[in-house]
């Protein structure tokens, strides 16, 4: 059985909105966005688990709260058997060499100013461990190679604008594995990278994952990444899983209606006959407003009455299989 | 039979204190009454260049060294400027820009913006475009109740329905979509290539679809020319390209896009990034990147030849022989 290394339990995260002067006055209550409501997962050592959904979804809010970049308004972030939902950010620094992020956006998550090195040895810095000069060089040049930028001497002192987003999002993957860490937490790594590139920053977690343990999160739009890279994949509607199952059983058997219209939106890569066939309609509603019971419900094919009455409980049906829908069967 | 449009050995370049960027260099093409074409490639390849040297938009320091462009016969790259605004540009040909979307007006009612289009390329009256813009708006799938609406109280995919509709304004015979879905969500991306397909169905348009994401294109477009640094490296009917691709580029470009119903596999990638367009590589452009590059492919520039049959023609000295990068990926 493989140990698990970090643990979502129940997480919420809510916004709340400011009111206008006029439902002040009318009395209405605070507007409240449930970015994240109720999720929860596992995650095993050298696993990646993928988090997918449409803009909104509150997928991006999940990974901030996953390593309390903001806090949690309710639930439980259980790391290595330690709770660290409540720890204060002075006690949260050791934790912090454990638990990584990579941004989405290489062009604007580096400083133009710093070179490779300094980019590098920031997180080391930070974190004290920056006494030994000539240790800190060894340990960035062995991470650059590890992210296969080679020969990496020819890299440490250039600068991000000298390099192509790949290399980039590989410096970015370098500064989150400078120390080492248990967890890493991808933000959209690739989605702003050329198609012909993605493979390589793609298979360079999967190649950590397998080779150094390291587990990952995996967050994207893009389902079919996330079918060759993960091992578990979680799906997301309006800040509550949907879905969440081996990427296997996702893309062969799906059973929520949702997952199965994300699926069918994919395109496949090579003409077929029939062209695009929209399954859903509309686009996903205000999350300051869901819609009653079943969230999908005023999208969904197979809504029945029960659906915008009651919200269906996320249940196993099987061998791990977890489905929030009333009418999910094995 | 003559194409609708016809373009031949097109070059455009932008100056630049350092010299010329070479964003087009010599491409060719057809696109026939009806057909939809692709072109494709990855960022920084030259088909949004592409696009606006079509429409003869382009910045202050681009300009046309070389070619001709066609449209149904009329060479359109040397008429007066005042001919081609009042005759070609949105009535013959029009474009829905990258980006579009974000670009209405805030201020302005969506109908009254697609009104607005009418109005300044035809001898329309208000009341008769305003009518004419409501018809539009139904016919991408809009409401036309709302008109009156102003860009923010539209969701992101019906914004890019308005642009679209906009584009239609003056029945134009060919559309230019420069990455009409990508900042849409893929759902809402498949209901506006849905709408797409059904608009180009019933008014019989042709259609040219720059997308970097090589699915769409399938899934859109009869034919497909893949675009690599400034030039067409293949380019023939979709269901060959796709199908038999024979240039090392669309053949690592069409692996790199994983298949969700494959089995779970590593995703392809190809090493290295696309040049630089100051002073592109000597020989084939793509042979510092290639598998297969040989002296011969370092020297010599390869021409777009027919090699496939029936239309496929593909510029590479190693065309017969990508059995080897298979082996290798």
């Amino acid at each position: 059985m493989s140990q698990v290394v970090f643990e979502a339990k129940n997480l919420k995260k809510y916004f709340y909105l400011r009111k206008t002067l006029k439902d002040s006055l009318q009395g209405k209550p605070t507007p409240i966005v449930h970015a994240v409501d109720g999720v929860s997962f596992t995650v095993n050592k050298g696993e990646i688990v993928g988090v997918v959904g449409e803009s909104g979804c509150g997928k991006t809010t999940l990974g901030r709260v996953l390593l309390k970049l903001i806090e949690p308004t309710a639930g439980n972030i259980v790391f290595e058997g330690k709770d660290i939902t409540k720890l204060t950010a002075e006690q949260m620094k050791l934790y912090r060499r454990k638990l990584q992020l990579v941004f989405q956006d290489p062009f604007e998550s580096m400083n133009p100013r710093m070179d490779i090195y300094s980019i590098i040895a920031e997180p080391l810095r930070i974190q004290g461990l920056d006494k030994d000069e000539a240790e800190v060089e060894a340990k960035i040049l062995k991470t650059l190679d590890e992210v296969e930028l080679k020969p990496a001497e020819e890299y440490i002192y250039r600068y991000p604008h000298e390099l192509s987003g790949g290399q980039r999002q590989r410096i970015a993957i370098a500064r989150a594995l400078v120390l080492d860490p248990e967890f890493i937490v991808a933000d959209e790594p690739v989605s702003m990278l050329d198609v012909s590139i993605r493979g390589e920053v793609l298979n360079l977690m999967l190649r950590l994952s397998k080779e150094r343990d390291v587990s990952f999160v995996y967050i994207t739009h893009d389902l079919a990444t996330a079918r060759h890279i993960c091992n578990r994949i979680i799906v997301m509607y309006l800040g509550e899983t949907v879905e969440q199952c081996t990427a296997d059983e996702l893309v062969y058997s799906p059973l929520h209606p949702y997952t199965k219209a994300l699926i069918s939106a994919v395109l496949p890569p090579k003409p077929q006959e029939g062209g695009v066939k929209a399954i859903l309609e509309g686009e996903v509603p205000n999350a300051a407003n869901p819609p009653s019971g079943c969230r999908l419900h005023p999208r969904c094919p197979i809504a029945k009455e029960i659906c915008s009455k009651q919200s269906p409980e996320l249940r196993d049906i099987g061998n791990n299989h977890l489905v929030a829908c009333h009418f999910a069967k094995k | 039979m003559m194409a609708l449009l016809e373009v031949n050995n097109l070059k455009m370049y932008y100056s630049v204190r350092r010299g010329d960027v070479k964003a087009v260099d010599g491409v060719s093409f057809e696109i026939e009454k009806g057909e939809s074409m692709g072109l494709a490639g990855e960022s920084g390849c030259g088909k949004s260049s592409m696009a606006t040297t079509l429409l003869r938009l382009l910045p202050n320091n681009g300009r046309i060294v070389d070619g001709s462009i066609k449209f149904n016969g009329q060479e359109i790259l040397t008429m007066p400027e005042e001919q081609f605004r009042k005759e070609y540009r949105w009535q013959k040909m029009s474009i829905i820009f990258q980006g579009a979307m974000n670009a209405l007006n805030p201020v302005l009612r969506i109908g009254d913006q697609i009104a607005e289009a009418i109005i300044t390329h035809e001898n329309a009256s208000k009341a008769e475009a305003k009518k004419r813009a409501g018809d539009l708006l139904e016919m991408v799938g809009i409401n036309s109740a709302r008109y009156r609406n102003y860009p923010h109280e539209f969701s992101g995919g019906m914004k890019q329905r308005a642009v679209i509709a906009m584009a239609l304004a003056c029945n134009p015979d060919l559309i230019i979509a420069d990455e009409p879905t990508t900042a849409l969500d893929v759902m809402v991306q498949a209901q506006v290539l849905e709408a797409i397909q059904d608009l180009r169905k019933k008014m019989g348009l042709s259609m040219m679809l720059i997308s970097h994401d090589l699915s769409v294109i399938a899934q859109t477009c009869d034919k497909v020319a893949i675009m690599y640094a400034g030039r067409i490296v293949e380019y023939g009917p979709a269901k060959m390209v796709y199908n038999a691709p024979m240039h090392p580029y669309a053949y690592g470009l069409l692996s790199s896009f994983p298949d969700i119903k494959a089995p779970k596999s590593p995703v392809q990638s190809i090493p290295g990034s696309p040049p630089n367009l100051l002073e592109p590589p000597s020989g084939c452009r793509f042979s510092p990147r290639c598998p297969l590059a040989d002296a011969k492919c370092r020297t010599v520039e390869p021409e777009l030849e027919h090699l496939g049959g029936n239309g496929h023609l593909v510029a590479c000295h190693k065309a017969g022989q990508l059995g080897k990068v298979g082996e290798r990926a």
